[in-house]
């Protein structure tokens, strides 16, 4: 790839099962399984589950950067959904986890930067942890998870919202189908809107917006100037929603992101990367500049708003 | 089951072919081809080969896994089959 990295992939997890309870993976074990019997195979769930956990191997993200230095991806974005309240089974706390990306972050300066999510519903203890993580630890923005039983727009979100709008974060939502082991409904694009209104200050992006609801995502980022898409998703269902969306008017709301390591089966970063191209995910139309602000610039600048990075760094707004 | 000291590399690219779509097969399955690049496998595909070569070539496939993962070309599936 590029001899000097430039990409920022938005949207990217730690592959560890600490960060994904057993439930949420047994969900996603069950598709694959239904969808390999039905090619005639011989399989049970408990090998299609250790093929699965295969993927999770990678608790400290060493392999991640290596695999981003392959791909020319100068900075993942972590993204931390809480699993904890909606799912019992979780193994570890909201705090240590959050604690765990901390030291993540502290092991490869520079390559990561985190936007954490804790389920609203944890009451006034949760919002006092999501504070300590943006201001003492630095995170730099939200993680929101619908499928776990609550709407964008909700009422208590917007203590985190007045959070968020203060430092000038960005706050991603999961949205659309997940494990189902949750709930699908509820994670409808549209839900964002009254929150998106309320809270101009805030920079909204709605996860894997190319391959769920793409019409209704790209009508309220054509019509909500704080909201934005992120494409990961696209590595499983072809890159050709993804070329209609690069012909909707809003190349400056479209953000780069592989949502590793749930496509690790299907390849490296590389490839996942040269995939775009190989495969037509750019239309003729689409200029080089636009493909700056889809690979990088689109998402430097809603990082680089952080009111508190920019003001103790100086120069580390982006 | 066939005994995996005696399955030839040419019989392991025809399990390969055997489960992948019809186009990529008929490009052929040779060693140097590169799985997701050259035969456009997916997640699911590539579940679909390990469980085949468990099935058919008699090895512990889920015992290799993480090698299964870091697999980027025919090749290397052929060396995981040698080895296990």
């Amino acid at each position: 790839m590029s001899d000097s990295p430039t990409i920022i992939d938005f949207h990217s997890h730690i592959a560890s099962e600490m960060c994904f309870p057993k439930s949420f993976q047994d969900g996603v074990v069950e598709n694959m399984t239904v969808a390999l019997e039905s090619r005639g195979l011989p399989v049970t769930r408990e090998k299609v589950a250790r093929m699965h956990a295969g993927t999770l191997t990678d608790p400290l993200c060493d392999e991640l950067v290596r695999q981003m230095d392959e791909a020319g991806i100068a900075e993942s974005v972590l993204l931390l959904p809480d699993f904890t309240y909606a799912l019992k089974d979780s193994t570890h706390t909201i705090e240590e986890l959050i604690e765990h990306h901390r030291v993540v972050v502290e092991r490869h300066p520079g390559r990561f930067r985190v936007l954490v999510g804790v389920d609203p519903r944890w009451g006034a203890d949760g919002l006092a942890l999501f504070e300590k993580a943006i201001v003492d630890y630095r995170f730099d923005g939200m993680k929101l998870y619908p499928p776990c039983g609550y709407k964008l727009s909700d009422e208590l979100l917007y203590p985190y919202y007045e959070i968020c709008a203060q430092y000038a974060l960005p706050v991603l939502s999961h949205i659309g189908a997940t494990s189902p082991v949750l709930d699908f409904e509820i994670a409808q694009p549209i839900f964002v809107d009254k929150a998106a209104k309320d809270f101009p200050g805030i920079d909204f992006v709605l996860a894997h917006g190319s391959v769920h609801y793409p019409d209704e995502v790209a009508m309220l980022c054509n019509n909500r100037p704080n909201i934005y898409v992120d494409v990961s998703g696209y590595e499983a269902f072809g890159v050709e929603a993804l070329n209609k969306l690069f012909r909707r008017g809003i190349n400056h709301k479209i953000i780069f992101g592989t949502d590793w390591p749930v496509f690790r089966l299907q390849g490296r970063q590389l490839s996942l990367v040269e995939k775009l191209e190989k495969e037509g995910a750019f239309p003729d139309s689409m200029s080089a500049a636009d493909r700056d602000l889809f690979f990088h610039k689109n998402a430097a600048r809603l990082l680089g708003k952080n009111k508190l990075k920019s003001t103790v760094a100086g120069t580390d707004g982006g | 089951m066939m005994d995996k000291g005696l399955v030839s590399d040419d019989e392991i690219c025809r399990l390969i072919a055997s489960v992948i779509s019809k186009a990529a097969a008929k490009k052929g399955v040779t060693p140097e081809k590169s799985l997701r690049g050259d035969l456009g496998i997916d997640s699911l595909g590539l579940m679909s080969i390990v469980f085949v070569l468990e099935e058919k070539a008699g090895i512990d496939a889920f015992s290799q896994v993480e090698r299964f993962v870091g697999a980027e070309f025919v090749s290397d599936i052929i060396k995981i089959v040698r080895q296990s």
